[in-house]
């Protein structure tokens, strides 16, 4: 009775280990690149399968090659990288609070009834320029001006485009994401700058109205 | 229609006509080269194949015989998963034992179709997956050290290299 029950256990056990190296990489190359990359980073074995088949190498060297070369595009223009979502846009800005870098909130989600002239540029401290990247020719002023007067002023108006209010400055893109402390609105966070270890899929989609009224899909962990 | 009667790893013999057989390119080459007749009651050892796998894969090859031999691919492509047909994947509906014997058996008789759909199923198991659950999917523990993995993840050296 043993010896006919012990090939089906064995049968019932035998996993990866019992191909061999080319099987291996036989079945990675069936995988997309994100999916390689964890396959990667699952055990010894399997990186060194990874590395040791040049097709594989090739094509994670390039996919780094396209993540790291993606991170430095949002690193250089940091406003792609954050998308908030807000109902006060009188009361929110964004901070990344674990590197507590430098956040400023662009002029255009300022109250209505805030003029520009009347900010005032000692009160701000910081600067106001005339051109900024991506803000098409408007200036902007530090998250500690904003703070001081938008406590002030709580009446805002419609915000176009919910995703240009904010900039977020950064030097390490993948451990940057950024919050609304004030109000603790949900902030969510895009795919370019999640951190490696969280995965895409453990992302919970959600379908929210914007300030404009349109549906859009957000992705928050 | 003429039989060959293959013999699996644990004595079991299976009569199957030679057109199905045929499907395994180990076993073509084989009689090609023997020239073997069809008179003689020859039979076909396999001893990397037992019965409950060579069972299954002649199930298979009865099914896809009269498919077109599947076309020569570009390995640097990255290959679509999503094409399974729903016998194909009926059939594969194994537990992971089976389903690695499959491929070990497919690749030593050389059948490329069941080898890609086999290949195909083990992909669509790890695609979409972190690493733990990959390790928790096939049973794998994680031998890396804590540095090594931070030296993983930030995956350097891969652009370092020319």
């Amino acid at each position: 009775m043993y010896f006919q029950l012990f090939p089906f256990a064995v049968i019932n056990q035998a996993s990866f280990h019992l191909l061999p190296v080319e099987l291996i990489a036989l079945i990675f190359r069936y995988l997309d690149d994100d999916s390689l990359l964890n396959v990667f980073s699952t055990s010894r074995r399997w990186a060194a399968i990874c590395r040791g088949d040049p097709i594989l190498r090739n094509r994670i060297r390039n996919h780094v090659r396209e993540i790291q070369k993606e991170r430095r595009r949002v690193v250089l223009n940091p406003s792609i990288g954050v998308e908030v979502i807000r109902t006060e846009p009188t009361m929110m800005f964004a901070t990344n609070n674990i590197s507590n870098k430098r956040v400023t909130v662009k002029r255009d989600i300022l109250p209505r009834n805030v003029r520009l002239p009347k900010l005032n540029k000692e009160v701000s401290g910081g600067p106001i320029r005339s051109k900024t990247n991506g803000c098409s020719g408007k200036g902007y002023y530090t998250r500690r001006y904003e703070l001081a007067q938008i406590n002030k002023n709580v009446s805002g108006g419609p915000i176009k485009q919910p995703s240009i209010g904010v900039e977020v400055f950064r030097t390490e893109p993948t451990t940057i994401f950024a919050t609304n402390n004030i109000s603790n609105k949900q902030v969510t966070v895009k795919r370019d700058i999640l951190p490696r270890d969280v995965h895409f899929s453990k992302l919970k989609k959600k379908f929210l109205v914007d300030q404009i009224g349109e549906e859009r899909i957000w992705w928050t962990y | 229609m003429p039989q060959i009667k293959l013999q699996s790893s644990d004595g079991e013999t299976f009569a199957v006509d030679v057109e199905i057989a045929k499907c395994s390119v180990t076993i073509k080459t084989m009689l090609e080269d023997l020239g073997m007749d069809e008179e003689e009651e020859e039979v076909v050892p396999l001893p990397n194949v037992n019965s409950a796998i060579l069972k299954k894969v002649i199930q298979w090859a009865t099914y896809h015989k009269d498919d077109p031999p599947p076309p020569e691919d570009d390995e640097n492509k990255e290959k679509r998963t999503d094409d399974i047909s729903s016998w194909d994947a009926d059939f594969l509906k194994v537990d992971q034992g089976t389903l690695f014997e499959l491929i070990l058996a497919a690749n030593y008789l050389d059948i490329k179709g069941l080898l890609d759909v086999t290949c195909k199923t083990v992909a669509n198991m790890i695609k979409g997956k972190a690493p733990e659950e990959i390790r928790k999917t096939f049973n794998i523990k994680n031998d890396f050290t804590a540095s090594e993995e931070e030296q993983v993840r930030k995956e350097n050296e891969w652009c370092e290299e020319k």
